[in-house]
């Protein structure tokens, strides 16, 4: 096996190279130099990046440590911390102007959001999978109303201009996702539904 | 749910709770303007002595300035916008301090971060908002690398904008003894006010 087959399939290798490319050259500062594309770009692409190395090495994770995540709960749970705290205006500011808070940042959410993203969410109950799907639109609705609405600047590095814009963006991908996860419902989502083990409610 | 699971699910919830309360000095803190504000509060930051030019070729040091307490801003004079606010506030409150007899012991020092204000930038700045001489000054650093270092060590951010020059945290810096000892919102003179009579008293 040539090592680079070894590294695993096309994904993970575009996966590391995200991380790369975010941690080691100029893409990282260009995308985090508007609120815009630090917080809908550069943040999901690292949390991607996670996924993709975290789902080439979950067939190789311990089955004993894997028992300590059945379900997903403690994953996901994880991730959303890892996110969320990078939500926080002072951190998101920090990373601009402290290089250890970045990579800090850069690797909490490879390794805290991505990878158990990607042990987690293919495991989680469709019924759990409802309520962060929900949270993360409530997420995006709420920061980005603020964001639109605030008169003040959350961050010392970045414009209220640029704050607003982040604001509608977070707003636009809430809708965008929104539509995506619920239009499907309305059509065959009943019977995948109760396929996928969400019987009950689901099911008139 | 096996017990592994619940377990690592609490551990996490714990984890990850500490991280956000110390993240944000227990749920208070979530900007790094208030990061700022708050560490000088704990922990005065002492100012370093850098040389300092005023507008009317006086030698400052930022360590040693003559007042006991200085309120200090970090302007340009090109400033449309909060610069102006700043000064219209100091304006007031020259005269307040002038009213309550503590203009000797409270200076007021506007320093520019904006290499091309010269002295005669300086002068008119303050002529532009009456300040009476001397106990208001505008003043320049000597050397440009310690107004890099300045702006560092007090949190400063410059956004440079093509329109109006530079957006900034615009803020007072309320100096004692050569210490930073509060960091306070620009509009809030009356906070301002209160915070010199308090430490002016003792």
């Amino acid at each position: 096996m040539t090592p680079l087959a070894a590294l695993g399939d096309r994904w993970t290798l575009i996966a590391i190279g995200i991380v790369a490319a975010i941690a080691g050259t100029p893409l990282g500062p260009a995308l985090a130099g508007t609120m815009l594309g630090h917080v809908l770009v550069q943040i999901p692409l690292l949390v991607a990046a996670g996924w993709g190395i975290g789902r080439y090495l979950e067939p190789r994770i311990d089955s004993q440590l894997r028992r300590w995540n059945a379900g997903g709960i403690p994953g996901i749970l994880l991730a959303s911390f890892a996110v969320g705290f990078w939500m926080i205006p002072r951190w998101l500011d920090g990373a601009l102007t402290d290089p250890i808070v970045n990579a800090a940042k850069v690797v909490s959410l490879v390794v805290l959001a991505g990878m158990p993203l990607a042990w987690s969410w293919p495991r989680l109950h469709p019924v759990a999978r409802g309520v962060v799907k929900i949270e993360l639109l409530a997420m995006l609705f709420r920061l980005g109303w603020l964001y639109v609405i605030s008169p003040d600047r959350f961050c010392n590095s970045y414009l209220l201009t640029d704050q607003v814009w982040l604001g509608r963006g977070l707003i636009v991908v809430g809708i965008a996702l929104g539509i995506t996860w619920l239009v499907p419902l309305f059509w065959d989502g009943f019977a995948t539904a109760t396929d996928a083990g969400a019987a009950g409610t689901t099911t008139r | 749910m096996p017990w592994r699971s619940a377990a690592a699910a609490v551990l996490v919830l714990a984890v990850g709770g500490g991280a956000l309360a110390l993240g944000t000095d227990g749920w208070s803190v979530w900007t790094a303007e208030g990061a700022r504000r708050q560490a000088v509060l704990t922990n005065p930051r002492p100012l370093p002595d850098y040389p300092l030019t005023d507008s009317r070729g006086n030698a400052l040091n930022l360590a040693e300035l003559e007042t006991p307490l200085v309120v200090v801003d970090l302007i340009y004079t090109r400033c449309p916008t909060v610069c102006l606010a700043m000064g219209a506030q100091l304006r007031t409150l020259q005269t307040e301090l002038a009213a309550t007899g503590l203009s000797e012991k409270v200076g007021i020092l506007s320093i520019t971060f904006d290499p091309s204000d010269d002295r005669q930038a300086l002068a008119d700045y303050l002529e532009r908002f009456h300040a009476i001489a001397p106990n208001w000054r505008a003043a320049r650093f000597d050397n440009d690398e310690d107004l890099e270092r300045i702006l560092e060590q007090l949190g400063v951010v410059l956004i440079p904008e093509p329109r109006v020059g530079f957006v900034h945290n615009a803020a007072f810096y309320l100096v004692e003894n050569g210490y930073v000892v509060e960091i306070l919102e620009v509009e809030d003179r009356m906070g301002l006010l209160a915070a010199i009579r308090r430490r002016a008293a003792t």
